[in-house]
């Protein structure tokens, strides 16, 4: 049973069609790699599938543990049924402290689950033993959400709210951009440790770079709003060897 | 280019405080003293003009004998006698001139002291140049050229000879003649100003220009400007004002109006350097205009650049009504104040189209005992569904003898709009002069060259052969300010 | 009027009183109810009421639901000192906390020494209308060096219909040295209309922490001027809520008359419905080396109007002036307007000075964040809110206030902003 199964997807942005006809499976505990160019629909995908407005699905459908309709489903919705978006920009929210978005959000998750609110002290020590190990001080977490954090705090800060929301299905856009080795090697292993055979991943990159790190079960090629090819995690080598033009051509 | 040169050498040569202070004697036929509606229908009469442009005048006329003087400004001066002026001077001329080489000899004299050499021009500069002298336009140079493109650009007495349906149809639209006081006295008296045209899909190939001059003693200068640039059009348009040295304080009411369809563009940009008045503030230039352009059409754009060194007083507002979805306005001004000068400048925005879009760039310099405010309004109106607008306002203080003012106005009536006004209040530092002194400047080059910089976002926007003047002027309006 | 001659009656009104009420009425009539030709008031409409000249019946009012901000508290009833109602210990018998016209009965030379010295006349109609009914209020004094440490919650209850109009009057006077906390709260019931003049005077190095609730009933109309002195080294710390009336316009008059004073002022206004709430503020500086602070945030729902008009003026002498002043505002759905007037009038050139302004829309992309997290929109919004109003609430240094602040905004919230109060284009 899939976990995620897009079927003949396209969407419109400002009237513009990105996405022409998608279609991607992912199983449990199965990572997905999509590569490809910018401006080829990566982007695209990930907030089409996690609801943003002004990403207008005009065909096909996308479900989610086969019982959610995800198109249908406003972005808090999907949310809560377990898609989780890794911003490529996590965004600033000035005046919002960063503790009491998660808590906001963890309590959300848990009362869709009919599950009690987490009591204050369980949250923190929750919070604090998942914080250590992304290596996200105190301080980090003081601040009002994502602001005055640098760019690799930035990417740490989404790891630790999908350890903490606890998704079925992570969607990763662009985790590794701005991230030098070290930063990248830490959100890599956060990543890595919440591999599990329930949960699906799908990581969107333009570079091979990450793969190394997280390595893909699957890797789709993503050109012109359509996956134009699919292999293993070897497919992303060739990429990175022979670029993107060659496959641009087939598509 | 040769022009440049020209100018830069002329702007070189400016000595005096004033160097635009010599008079132009030559015969001028005058309409008697004061205002009445006689007054109204002579000048119609001489003008040969349509009966239904003597109604407008009339209209305009008994309106303004009902109408208040504005008060919300911030700028003090004794009550006009709008009965001591004359409101009408031509120079005389048995028939209207066909070419340049038909003109006076002593006008084209002037216009050459004033740097702007009409033939040099024709020929070599690229600018086409509307000279109004006093009231009558006489001369419109590179007309032919312009002709065969379907540009109109001609003085707007001529446009309501040849063109009335043009000018029936936009004048007044943008500007109505119950607008304010000043303009109102426009409507009723104007005697000339520029008349453009540009058709519909034509990018006019070089800048337009007009240099106003004020002339006769006691006339006033009622100058009606307007330009209107049919689906995706451009012009830039290049305005230049001085007047020679007076006692008494003359007044100027002009109107200008711009009308951009869909798709077109009109860039405005005004040097104005009318005469200040002396250092105890007798005399000078009161500059009261009405400027406003109509973004009618989608994606329109329309552009206001100022540089504002002279005048007695300056009361002032170029603004953009922007109708058409998408439609742009801009604001860019500098305006200077010394001596006992006031300013009261600044613009209107009103959004009413969707994602309409408007900047606002005003810098003011206040020396001597002079005041300088920065008045501007911006509106969202509920339909401006995603509309945006910046404003920037920033005021220089040289010496503690000045004022600088920042009063706008911020209404929005629509949550998707966004409005973001600043305004800071600073000061020449010792710390700046003193590390320009040290590297050999004079303090007056010093004094320009900081008020320059402070400047520099909106002399940019000027086209190549104003920015230098500009330039030049902030400096010279600036001399005895520091010392 | 009938009220005004029974608490007269028996005592003698000093002469320069009766002087004053005169002058204050001349003024007032000479300058009318304020209409929006006025430049001051075109963004307000003040609905008439100048014939309401008389407070509304003596009703019970109900204190018990307004929660406490303070261990003393003084009450007012339609402008009338209410000893019964008041709670005032352990204060020692330097402080004077009471009733105004107690004080003109007992000590009418004290009063004269400071009333109307702030709030003055010229241009001020209102301020003129609560001076010529002046009778009565709260009067407090703090001597010099004493710290007025708990908290002092003054009450303002308003209580009438249509007719009823009460001009609530408080003069605060600080010492040299002094300081206190002062929470002025303004509430009651019914369509009253209120008219309150509050001053306070700071004496050098004095310094005062004051939060002004305006919390009136929902169909009641508030117009307040608070005037304030502030001596060399004063320190004054304020802070405005409005989400009470139909119509609310606070005014603040700060007068820094002395060299190094410091003088900040945040406000929050939440307004709903038909709802008119105008902070109108003007701050003079007139010595050198005086700092002035300023931020201002508001919040619209549908058909609300907020205004904000910001004054700051730099007379030639004060040098090394540092004026900041913010206005933003959010307008959460159509309909809503905000209009904001910030305005710089400066003679001296070695200042620092600014001002901004913005208003728009909650942040989309901060919304959609918050959602790709899970949380409701409905929640969602509350959150950006309450983040976009946080900053500003957190600096307020009163607890208890700051308690009571914290609770209106999210019962405000509650009532008013849910995930349909933002209707797509």
């Amino acid at each position: 049973m899939s976990l995620l199964e897009i079927k003949g997807l396209h969407a419109t942005v400002d009237g513009k069609e990105i996405i022409r006809g998608l279609n991607l499976k992912i199983q449990p505990g199965e990572v997905h790699a999509i590569m490809g160019p910018n401006g080829s629909g990566k982007s695209t995908l990930s907030y089409v599938l996690s609801g943003r407005e002004g990403y207008e699905v005009t065909q096909g459908e996308a479900w989610l543990d086969i019982k959610h309709n995800l198109l249908e489903m406003s972005p808090d919705e999907r949310a809560r049924a377990g898609i989780f978006l890794g911003f490529q920009y996590p965004v600033e929210i000035p005046g919002v402290p960063a503790m009491t978005f998660l808590k906001t959000a963890l309590n959300a998750h848990r009362a869709e689950r009919g599950e009690d609110e987490l009591d204050a002290m369980d949250f923190l020590k929750l919070v604090r033993q998942k914080a250590m190990d992304l290596g996200i001080g105190d301080d980090m977490l003081k601040r009002a959400v994502n602001v005055g954090f640098s760019g690799g705090e930035k990417k740490r800060s989404e790891i630790l709210q999908m350890a903490i929301l606890e998704p079925r299905l992570a969607i990763l856009d662009e985790t590794d951009s701005g991230l030098d080795i070290d930063a990248l090697r830490v959100v890599a292993d956060g990543i890595n440790a919440l591999r599990n055979e329930e949960r699906g991943m799908l990581v969107i990159t333009h570079y091979q770079r990450l793969l190394e790190y997280v390595v893909p079960d699957y890797v789709h090629i993503l050109a012109n709003g359509r996956i134009v090819r699919s292999g293993g995690k070897e497919l992303a080598l060739e990429l990175e060897a022979k670029g993107y033009a060659e496959f641009l051509k087939a598509a | 280019m040769a022009a440049d040169t020209q100018t830069i050498e002329q702007v070189q040569a400016l000595g005096d405080q004033y160097k635009y202070g010599f008079v132009t004697d030559i015969d001028v036929d005058l309409a008697p003293k004061g205002l009445n509606e006689n007054i109204v229908r002579l000048i119609s009469e001489k003008k040969q003009e349509p009966a239904w442009l003597l109604e407008w005048r009339l209209r305009a006329y008994r309106h303004w004998l009902k109408m208040p003087e504005p008060k919300w400004a911030k700028v003090e001066f004794p009550p006009l006698d709008y009965q001591d002026a004359y409101y009408y001077a031509a120079p005389k001329l048995t028939e209207a001139p066909k070419s340049l080489d038909e003109i006076d000899p002593k006008l084209l004299e002037t216009y050459e002291k004033l740097g702007i050499p009409l033939k040099e021009q024709e020929v070599l500069a690229g600018v086409a140049v509307d000279a109004v002298f006093d009231s009558v336009s006489v001369a419109t140079t590179y007309k032919a050229k312009l002709e065969q493109m379907g540009i109109i650009f001609c003085s707007i007495s001529e446009a309501v000879q040849t063109h009335p349906e043009l000018v029936r149809k936009y004048l007044g639209s943008v500007v109505p003649y119950s607008d304010n006081k000043h303009a109102t006295l426009n409507s009723a008296v104007f005697t000339d100003g520029s008349f453009v045209y540009i058709p519909e899909g034509v990018r006019c190939p070089v800048e337009l220009s007009t240099y106003f001059r004020i002339n006769q003693e006691n006339t006033g200068q009622f100058e009606r400007t307007l330009i209107i640039a049919d689906r995706g059009a451009y012009v830039s348009y290049l305005e230049g004002c001085t007047a020679p040295m007076r006692d008494e304080h003359q007044l100027h009411a002009a109107v200008v109006e711009l009308v951009a369809l869909d798709d077109a563009e009109i860039k405005y940009s005004t040097v104005q350097n009318w005469y200040p008045g002396d250092e105890e503030g007798r005399g000078g230039i009161y500059n009261f205009v009405t400027k406003r352009g109509a973004c009618r059409g989608r994606n329109s754009k329309i552009s206001w650049t100022q540089v504002e060194t002279g005048s007695a007083i300056t009361w002032k507002y170029p603004s953009c009504i922007l109708q058409g979805d998408n439609s742009v306005g801009e604001f860019y001004s500098v305006a200077i104040t010394n001596n006992r000068q006031q300013a009261d400048t600044g613009t209107k925005m009103i959004h009413i189209g969707k994602n309409t879009t408007s900047r606002i760039i005003a810098k003011g310099i206040a020396a001597g005992r002079s005041d300088s405010t920065y008045r501007g309004l911006v509106r969202m109106q509920r339909g401006a569904q995603g509309a945006r607008n910046y404003t920037q306002c920033d005021s220089l203080l040289i010496g503690d003898k000045c004022g600088a003012h920042t009063v706008p106005y911020i209404e929005c009536g629509n949550p998707t709009a966004q409005v973001e006004h600043e305004a800071t209040t600073s000061r020449i530092s010792d710390d700046q002069l003193f590390y320009c002194l040290q590297r050999g400047l004079s303090s007056e080059d010093a004094v320009s060259l900081i008020v320059n910089g402070f400047c520099r976002e909106v002399l940019q926007t000027l086209p190549m052969e104003f920015a230098v003047e500009a330039q030049k002027l902030v400096g010279i309006s600036l001399e005895g300010s520091v010392g | 009027m009938s009220v005004m001659e029974t608490s007269a009656s028996g005592t003698a009104t000093p002469p320069w009183l009766t002087d004053l009420r005169a002058r204050a009425s001349e003024t007032y009539e000479a300058l009318g109810w304020p209409t929006q030709r006025v430049e001051d008031w075109r963004y307000t409409r003040l609905p008439e009421r100048k014939d309401a000249r008389g407070p509304g019946a003596a009703g019970a009012p109900e204190l018990g639901a307004i929660p406490a901000a303070g261990a003393n508290r003084a009450v007012l009833v339609n402008g009338r000192y209410r000893p019964d109602l008041s709670t005032l210990v352990d204060l020692p018998s330097a402080v004077q906390i009471g009733g105004l016209a107690d004080v003109l009965r007992h000590d009418p030379d004290l009063v004269e020494l400071y009333i109307g010295r702030l709030a003055r006349l010229p241009n001020m109609p209102m301020t003129a209308l609560n001076t010529s009914n002046l009778t009565d209020g709260i009067f407090v004094r703090v001597p010099a060096e004493y710290d007025l440490e708990q908290p002092l919650h003054l009450v303002s209850l308003g209580h009438g219909d249509d007719a009823a109009a009460q001009h609530p009057r408080i003069l605060v006077v600080l010492e040299e040295g002094a300081s206190a906390r002062i929470v002025e709260h303004h509430t009651g019931s019914g369509s009253y209309f209120t008219n309150a003049i509050s001053e306070f005077d700071l004496a050098d190095g004095a310094r005062l922490e004051h939060v002004k609730l305006q919390l009136e009933a929902p169909a009641a109309t508030h117009v307040a001027g608070n005037y304030l002195g502030l001596g060399p080294e004063a320190q004054y710390e304020g802070f405005v809520l409005q989400t009470g009336g139909t119509v609310g316009r606070n005014e603040v008059h700060a007068y820094l008359g002395s060299s190094e004073s410091d003088f900040t002022l945040n406000g929050v206004y939440l307004a709903a419905g038909r709802q008119v709430l105008d902070n109108t503020t003007r701050v003079q500086h007139a010595a050198p080396s005086s700092r002035s602070r300023q931020t201002f945030k508001g919040v619209l729902n549908a058909g609300a109007r907020g205004v904000f008009q910001g004054k700051v003026l730099v007379e030639r002498d004060a040098q090394q002036t540092d004026a900041h002043q913010l206005s933003r505002a959010v307008l959460l759905s159509s309909g809503a307007e905000v209009d904001a007037k910030p305005e710089l009038e400066i003679y001296a050139d070695d200042v620092r000075c600014s001002h901004g302004a913005t208003a728009g829309e909650l942040d989309e992309a901060a919304l959609f964040y918050l959602e790709s997290r899970g949380i409701p929109p409905t929640t969602a919004r509350h959150m950006l809110v309450e983040g976009f109003l946080g900053e500003t609430v957190d600096e307020i240094s009163i607890e208890p206030a700051k308690d009571l602040i914290r609770a209106e905004i999210r019962s405000w919230l509650e009532a008013n902003v849910d995930k349909k109060s933002r209707d797509p284009a």
